[in-house]
């Protein structure tokens, strides 16, 4: 077991294989060896935690992706935004969770949440337009009316194809 | 703050905005300055959408879109992300009006950039922007050493920098594959290796058919075409041309048969355009 104390000190026992998951601390583990030593992770909160554990221990045992296969991987992912049934049932959070989750799998480099996290993402942001987006993440537009005409000209290309 | 699609770091909007099709970028591009940034910034978006602006879509079949179709979306494309995007800190150095006298070299114009070779020198000019944003790029290293003929090519808009060597060879056994030409892959910017493509350079292989001693000539009309790169060669003392399509992301080449012999540069220029777009996975 492998103890992990968030950054609103929280304290989670995890098992080890599913901890390694995250690339991140299975580096740390590496380096360190066996220790009864704790794993700080000053930016995760224990809300944000527990969703990612549940995470790992859903897809325990599943193969890591590795540098090898990378590259094909890669290509698939990039070609399609679509999320299995389990994750799509995970991944339904309101949207401060997604980006926190996001954020978190990043962190601790757990790719294929982070792949979820961000298919989630764009899947929200298809077909909308300039507006709808700006509505969906509470996006102020910062552009000055000038700035505003030339970006829209700038990306008039992409509209009539 | 709150965690929020802005408020994530640049390089995960853009592993977002990767996700989407071109259009959907353009949109969230259009929703505020951050994501505007962020896009305009990072290499990878912008190659898709010059992918795309070229007519290598993932989805609609190549043949199905007209070569004035994308022409004109390459013109449009000119005007893209133009606001700053080629001033960004790839570019290292400010230089003054180009002297006229020093352009003995090939000039290059694509997607609203101008650049050639001067001097040892890359030049590189916004046309949209007054002649103010004009950069060159170092390449002392090209004109120095190396006992074979050197053909160069450069796409600024991906910081790419192509290098063919010819080598000549001795061919005991017909059969066999020789190594013709070595291209070499590296940031324009730097002349570094560069870090998109799978090796730093690769060996072109080529099968003669009979024994005897010949020598490659690549023409010196290279062109790269988003990911693929063509090489027109010549084995001497034959006088049939060849040509080799390159993936320099992914580090191979591959034959191609060539259709008809091209006597000069703007049909071997076309040829490589037809060549590139019948290769594309799509």
């Amino acid at each position: 077991m492998v103890l992990l104390v968030t950054s609103d000190n929280v304290q989670f026992q995890v098992d080890k294989e599913v901890v390694e998951r995250s690339v991140l601390i299975k580096n740390m583990l590496e380096d360190v060896g066996e220790s009864d030593q704790s794993i700080p992770l000053a930016n995760v909160s224990s809300s944000v935690l527990k969703k990612v554990i549940e995470y790992c221990e859903h897809h325990r045992g599943e193969p890591l992706p590795s540098a090898d296969a990378d590259q094909n991987q890669d290509e698939t992912r990039k070609r399609t935004t679509d999320i299995s049934e389990w994750d799509q049932k995970f991944i339904t959070v309101d949207q401060e969770m997604l980006f926190e989750i996001i954020l978190a799998a990043n962190y601790l480099d757990i790719k294929s949440l982070l792949d979820v996290g961000c298919k989630t993402v764009a899947n929200m942001i298809k077909g909308k337009t300039p507006e709808e987006i700006r509505r969906l993440f509470n996006i102020v537009n910062d552009f000055t009316p000038e700035e505003e005409a030339q970006i829209k000209k700038e990306n008039e290309w992409a509209e009539d194809r | 703050m709150a965690a929020g699609f802005i408020s994530l770091p640049s390089e995960l909007i853009c592993h977002i905005l990767l996700l989407l099709t071109p259009k959907d970028i353009c949109h969230c591009a259009m929703t505020c300055k951050t994501v505007c940034a962020a896009a305009r910034d990072s290499v990878h978006i912008q190659y898709k959408l010059e992918l795309y602006a070229q007519g290598f879509t993932e989805t609609a079949a190549l043949d199905l879109v007209d070569f004035s179709t994308k022409m004109s979306s390459l013109k449009k494309l000119a005007s893209l992300w133009r606001t700053d995007f080629y001033t960004k800190p790839v570019f290292e150095e400010v230089v003054g009006p180009v002297n006229n006298q020093v352009l003995s070299g090939k000039q290059h114009v694509k997607c609203g950039l101008w650049w050639t070779m001067a001097n040892s020198n890359l030049c590189i000019r916004d046309c949209n922007a007054n002649g103010k944003l004009s950069q060159t790029w170092s390449t002392h290293s090209l004109t120095t050493g190396g006992r074979f003929l050197k053909s160069v090519i450069v796409d600024p808009l991906q910081d790419l920098l192509i290098i063919v060597s010819s080598l000549s060879f001795i061919v005991i056994d017909a059969v066999q594959d020789y190594q013709v030409f070595m291209v070499e892959f590296r940031l324009a910017s730097s002349n570094l290796p560069h870090p998109d493509s799978a090796c730093a350079f690769l060996e072109c292989t080529h099968t003669p058919d009979a024994p005897g001693q010949y020598a490659s000539y690549v023409m010196d009309e290279l062109a790269i075409c988003g990911d693929r790169i063509v090489v027109l060669y010549r084995i001497h003392p034959a006088q049939d041309l060849f040509i080799q399509v390159i993936d320099w992301r992914k580090g191979h080449a591959k034959s191609c048969p060539t259709p008809f012999i091209p006597r000069h540069c703007s049909i071997a220029q076309r040829l490589a355009q037809t060549l590139c777009l019948d290769t594309c996975p799509c």
